[in-house]
C-alpha cells in the first residue's frame, strides 16, 4: 500500500478513505501489452517505451485503470473500490509529460445505478476537498445511441458503424451523409463464380469458395478470420451495398445526437424525443433516466450538470454513462474523465462480465485552477 | 562547417543519384580509396568545398533531420517515417523520378469482402470479439501506419514489427495484414495479397532533400539554390 504523494496527499488519503476505497500499489514501470491490447494501437503514440533484456515491451505507468484491473482480477474477485493517487507518464500535446493522476475504481459492485451515482459524487467530493470552486459536469450515455439505432431497425453492420463513431461528431455526420447519399454505386467487383453463389445466396458455397482461396494462399484457416466470417460479412456488405438511410431516419439520428440539456430537463427531452418520433428507447432509456434522477437528487453541489446525447467516449470497453468534469470557465481540458467501462475486465481475461466504473482526476490541471 | 550531401552508399539509388548530379554538369569525385566513404561535388559554382557523404539510405534521413548534413538524397517514405512531422525538419527540394515505391496496406486476396478502408474499419473492431485479440499488422512503418490509421479514425489494431519478408506475415500466421513497401506490386500478387483502393499511404520516390536543423549561411543557401535549380532543370528536360 502506498501513500498519497505530492501536495494534496492527505486530503487524498483521507477522502479515500471516507468514500470507503482501498489503496492499491501499482509499480512505475508495467508490461505494454495490457495498454495496447486494450486502448488499441493509437495509444502508444502516447506513451513512453521500453523494453527489457528479453525483449517483453514496458512502459512507463501511462494510467492506472488497466492495472488496477488487472490488479483486482489477480487478488480475488469480490467487489472493491480502489483508490490510487501517483505519477502517470503520456506525451500530451502542449502539456507536461509527467504528472499525477488520482482516482477511485469501483470495481465488481453489481448494483450499477448506484456505483454510477456514487462515482460522480466521489469525484465531485474530492474536487471540493481538494479546493476546486464550481465546476460543470458533462455527462453521455454510451448506450442509449446503441438504443437508438435498434430502434431505427437499422442493419447490424450500420449499426455496429455508428455505435464505434459515437464520440467523434465530426466523424459521425460524414458517415450519415455518406450512408444517405442516394448516388453512390459501390462497385462490386467479384470474380463470376463468386457472384453467382452469391447471387443464388448460397452461403456454403461462398464459404467454400474462400476457404479454398485461403487454402491457395498458405493462410492459416482458424487463428484469424476464417472463411465463414468472412462470406457473412461479403454477402452482408452485397446485400446492403444498394441500401441507403432513409432522410427521415437520418433526421431522427441528427435531431438526437442534438440534444444537450441541464439535468433536470433531459428525461423530459428524450422522452418527447421518443413520443415525437414514435420510438421506444427501452431499457436503456430507463437505465439513464434512474441515473439522470440519481444524480440530480443526490448531494452533489457547487456545479451545472447538462446531458449532451452526442458526448461519447471512442474507446470500445465503455459501455454506459460517461461523463467528463471542467473547472468553470474552461472547456478543453477536463479535470476529471470517467465512465462505466464493463468490457474492459473480459478484456483483461474476466471469464464473465465485472462491472466496473472509475474516473481519474489530472492533479497538475486541477493545482492550476485551485492556484488561480 | 564545411557543406555536406549525403547520398546512398550502395545499389541503383547510389548509381542514380551520382548520374544525377553528373547530368547537372556538377561532378561526383569518387573517392581514391574505394572503401571510403567520402567523395566531393565539384564544378558547383560559387562553393569552396562540398563533401559527399556516402550513408545508408535511412541513415541519411536521420541525419538530415538532426541537421548533421546539409542536404541528402534518400526516399521519401524514409524520412517520413523517421519522425511524425517531418516537413518540419526536411525541406523536400526536388523529387528525382527514381526510386518509384508505394507503401501501401494490404490484406489477403481471400478476404473479398475487404476492399477498403472501411471494410478494414469494420473488421478490426469486430476482431477482439470474433478472435480474442486486436488485428495484427506486420510492417516495419510504425509512424505512417499510425498515423494513416489514425487519420481513418482506426486504434483496434497492434502492429507486429517486421524487418525483411514482410508479405509472408499473413501466410505465415504472425499477423493478418501487412503494411509494406511495393514497386510494381509483385511480390505482394505472388503472395496473394492486395492493396486496399485507398490504401495507399504514401507514393514515395527519392528526393534531394535539405535539412530544416543546420544553419544555414547565405553562401551555403546560394549552392542550395544552385543545386536545386540545375537538378530540376535537368528532370525537367
Amino acid at each position: 500500500m502506498i501513500k498519497a504523494s505530492g501536495k494534496f496527499s492527505d486530503q487524498l488519503n483521507a477522502a479515500f478513505a471516507d468514500r470507503n476505497c482501498v489503496t492499491v500499489d501499482i509499480g512505475l514501470l508495467q508490461p505494454a501489452d495490457p495498454f495496447l491490447e486494450t486502448a488499441g494501437e493509437d495509444f502508444r503514440r502516447r506513451m513512453f517505451l521500453t523494453s527489457d533484456q528479453s525483449g517483453t515491451n514496458m512502459c512507463l505507468r501511462p494510467e492506472f485503470t488497466i492495472p488496477v484491473g488487472l490488479h483486482h482480477l489477480a487478488s480475488g474477485k469480490i467487489p472493491v473500490r480502489y483508490g490510487y493517487v501517483g505519477t502517470v507518464f503520456r506525451q500530451r500535446a502542449g502539456e507536461a509529460h509527467e504528472f499525477i493522476q488520482a482516482g477511485i475504481e469501483d470495481l465488481g459492485n453489481e448494483n450499477r445505478v448506484e456505483a454510477d451515482i456514487a462515482s460522480l459524487l466521489d469525484a465531485e467530493i474530492i474536487l471540493r476537498k481538494l479546493g476546486v470552486g464550481n465546476i460543470n459536469i458533462l455527462l453521455g450515455d454510451q448506450a442509449i445511441f446503441k438504443a437508438l439505432l435498434l430502434a431505427l431497425g437499422l442493419p447490424k453492420a450500420w449499426r455496429e458503424k455508428l455505435g464505434r463513431e459515437f464520440g467523434d461528431s465530426e466523424r459521425l455526420k460524414q458517415s450519415l451523409v455518406r450512408l444517405s447519399d442516394k448516388t453512390q454505386s459501390p462497385a462490386t467487383d467479384l470474380p463470376g463464380d463468386l457472384a453467382e453463389h452469391i447471387g443464388a445466396d448460397d452461403s456454403q458455397a461462398v464459404t467454400r469458395w474462400v476457404a479454398d482461396k485461403m487454402r491457395a494462399s498458405g493462410l492459416p484457416l482458424t487463428s484469424g478470420r476464417t472463411p465463414e466470417a468472412i462470406a457473412l460479412r461479403l454477402m452482408d456488405k452485397v446485400e446492403l451495398a444498394s441500401a441507403t438511410l432513409s432522410d427521415e431516419k437520418r433526421n431522427t439520428l441528427e435531431q438526437f445526437l442534438a440534444i444537450n440539456a441541464p439535468i433536470e430537463d433531459a428525461a423530459k427531452i428524450m422522452a418527447e424525443f421518443e413520443a415525437k418520433h414514435n420510438l421506444s428507447l427501452g431499457p436503456s432509456f430507463e437505465n439513464l433516466k434512474a441515473r439522470l434522477e440519481g444524480i440530480a437528487s443526490s448531494d452533489i453541489v457547487n456545479c451545472t450538470i447538462r446531458f449532451d446525447a452526442a458526448f461519447g467516449r471512442r474507446l470500445d470497453y465503455y459501455t454506459g454513462l460517461v461523463f467528463e468534469i471542467y473547472a468553470d470557465g474552461e472547456n478543453t481540458r477536463p479535470l476529471v474523465g470517467g465512465g462505466r467501462y464493463d468490457h474492459l475486465m473480459s478484456f483483461l481475461g474476466a471469464e464473465s462480465t465485472v462491472p466496473a466504473i472509475g474516473f481519474s482526476i489530472s492533479m497538475d490541471r486541477l493545482e492550476r485552477v485551485v492556484a488561480s | 562547417m564545411s557543406f555536406t550531401i549525403a547520398i546512398p552508399s550502395k545499389g541503383r539509388l547510389k548509381e542514380r543519384s551520382i548520374e544525377i548530379f553528373n547530368e547537372a554538369g556538377f561532378r561526383v569525385e569518387l573517392p581514391d580509396d574505394a572503401r571510403s566513404y567520402y567523395g566531393n561535388l565539384e564544378q558547383v559554382p560559387g562553393a569552396a568545398e562540398i563533401e559527399i557523404a556516402f550513408l545508408s539510405a535511412s541513415e541519411i534521413a536521420r541525419e538530415l533531420i538532426a541537421g548533421n548534413v546539409q542536404m541528402g538524397i534518400t526516399g521519401e517514405d524514409l524520412a517520413r517515417e523517421e519522425i511524425a512531422d517531418a516537413e518540419n525538419y526536411v525541406d523536400f527540394c526536388v523529387p528525382l523520378q527514381f526510386g518509384h515505391a508505394d507503401v501501401v496496406i494490404a490484406v489477403p486476396e481471400a478476404w473479398v469482402d475487404v476492399s477498403n478502408m472501411a471494410d478494414l474499419d469494420d473488421v478490426a473492431a469486430e476482431f477482439r470479439t470474433r478472435h480474442g485479440r486486436r488485428l495484427r499488422i506486420a510492417t516495419k512503418y510504425w509512424h505512417l501506419t499510425q498515423n494513416f490509421f489514425g487519420g481513418h479514425g482506426i486504434s483496434a489494431y497492434r502492429i507486429v514489427e517486421s524487418l525483411g519478408a514482410t508479405e509472408g506475415a499473413p501466410a505465415s500466421g504472425s499477423a493478418d495484414i501487412i503494411v509494406d513497401i511495393t514497386s510494381t506490386g509483385t511480390t505482394l500478387k505472388a503472395n496473394q495479397l492486395k492493396i486496399l483502393s485507398d490504401g495507399v499511404i504514401l507514393k514515395s520516390q527519392a528526393v534531394l532533400m535539405a535539412s530544416k536543423k543546420t544553419v544555414w549561411s547565405e553562401n551555403d543557401l546560394a549552392i542550395k539554390q544552385t543545386l536545386c535549380v540545375g537538378i530540376a532543370d535537368i528532370l525537367a528536360k
